[in-house]
């Protein structure tokens, strides 16, 4: 019974610290979604948007990211996917109001979206490369001169 | 409808919701990422499916789901932290990031717009076709400011969305793109909030800047459109 007891106690007293570490984070993320529908009266953008914001100023105020919104962040991320599975549902709902253009928009989303997403990758992958490249000429050159000296 | 059973029926969508998501990730895992087995994809048809077996109405599901939809906003502001965690990453390749972001978020509306003008679609639809790149509670005001029609953007910007994250593993790696950077890119420009989701698992780099090419695209857009409407 005692064996049995210590080993499932720190486990439990692990799981508390985890869980009132996830609600403390829950409860700074809720924050700056306030802030955001606050001053969303104000500023023209959506609510969420400007809580995006708000958080990550919050975190360059601070200068780390607080453990306990690293872990709430990190857990409502790795499931972020689920939320928009009722918007994909209500497609059907209005998916009558396209009519005879269905094929249409579909095709045109289809190819449009696989132009934009080849196009910005290949674009941005080059000019990665290219900035990487100079950063360690640079390097190397300032070891060169370093060595002159 | 009593309280207690709008609870029961809260919690039964919440459970089957995940549990046809959870099987159809693991689907997707076991088809090494074909884009037609794609999470938001299989589980959409297969919870439409069972809806319409049931004999349930999709506006019965889509009130008690509500919840799930709710977390959406918290989901959106929780991204602030890999971005924040990159912030550094990001001012060091501020040149290399604006130039694909500007070319993307030209790219996207006019090719959309373009292959619609070919097929002969309806103008209305055209409008609403402008904010399929940008996350949907910025969309919505965009395509009221233009006067096409919400209802209609939104399924454009899911379906855009959906797309892109089904796409993006076969696309990368067949066009060789190796820095997580660009992948992040351009998923954020041409699928915004969904395709920031798939990044998520690509790597929090890649999230990082997926999230800043979703806000700077729906802040460019809405630019442009607000003095477009102006004049």
């Amino acid at each position: 019974m005692r064996k049995l007891s210590a080993k499932i106690i720190p486990k439990l007293v692990s799981k508390l610290k985890k869980l009132k570490l996830i609600s403390l984070g829950f409860c700074q993320i809720f924050l700056y979604l306030l802030i955001g529908e606050l001053l969303s009266t104000l500023i023209p953008l959506p609510p969420a948007i400007i809580g995006l914001i708000a958080c990550c100023g919050a975190c360059l105020l601070l200068q780390k990211v607080p453990e306990s919104l690293d872990i709430a962040s990190s857990f409502l991320l790795k499931n972020m996917a689920i939320f928009f599975i009722p918007y994909v549902v209500t497609i059907t709902l209005f998916w009558p109001a396209l009519a005879d253009y269905w094929l249409a928009c579909l095709l045109a989303l289809f190819i449009s979206t696989l132009i934009t997403l080849s196009l910005t990758s290949i674009v941005s992958d080059k000019l990665i490369e290219r900035a990487v490249q100079e950063s360690t000429k640079r390097s190397i050159n300032h070891a060169a001169m370093d060595d002159k000296k | 409808m009593p309280s207690s059973t709008m609870l029961l029926m809260l919690a039964v969508n919440l459970l089957i919701t995940c549990t046809v998501f959870n099987l159809s990730s693991k689907l997707y895992h076991y088809s090494k990422h074909f884009p037609l087995t794609h999470p938001l994809i299989l589980s959409g048809l297969v919870l439409v499916a069972l809806l319409s077996a049931f004999d349930i109405a999709i506006e019965d599901y889509q009130q008690n789901s509500q919840v799930i939809m709710m977390m959406l906003a918290p989901a959106t502001v929780a991204l602030g932290v890999p971005l924040y965690k990159n912030l550094a990453v990001l001012t060091k390749y501020k040149s290399a990031i604006f130039i694909p972001l500007l070319l993307g978020a030209i790219i996207s509306p006019c090719s959309a717009l373009l292959l619609l003008w070919l097929f002969k679609v309806d103008s209305s639809l055209l409008l609403s076709m402008i904010s399929k790149s940008i996350t949907s509670p910025i969309a919505i005001d965009i395509t009221k400011l233009v006067g096409g029609i919400p209802a209609i953007a939104v399924i454009f910007v899911i379906i855009s969305g959906i797309i892109g994250a089904a796409l993006a593993t076969p696309l990368f790696s067949l066009l060789a793109i190796k820095h997580d950077i660009s992948k992040g890119l351009s998923l954020g420009i041409a699928s915004h909030a969904i395709g920031t989701s798939s990044a998520v698992q690509i790597s929090e780099q890649c999230a990082a800047f997926a999230v800043l090419a979703m806000c700077l695209n729906g802040l460019l857009t809405t630019l442009v459109i607000v003095l477009y409407s102006l004049f």
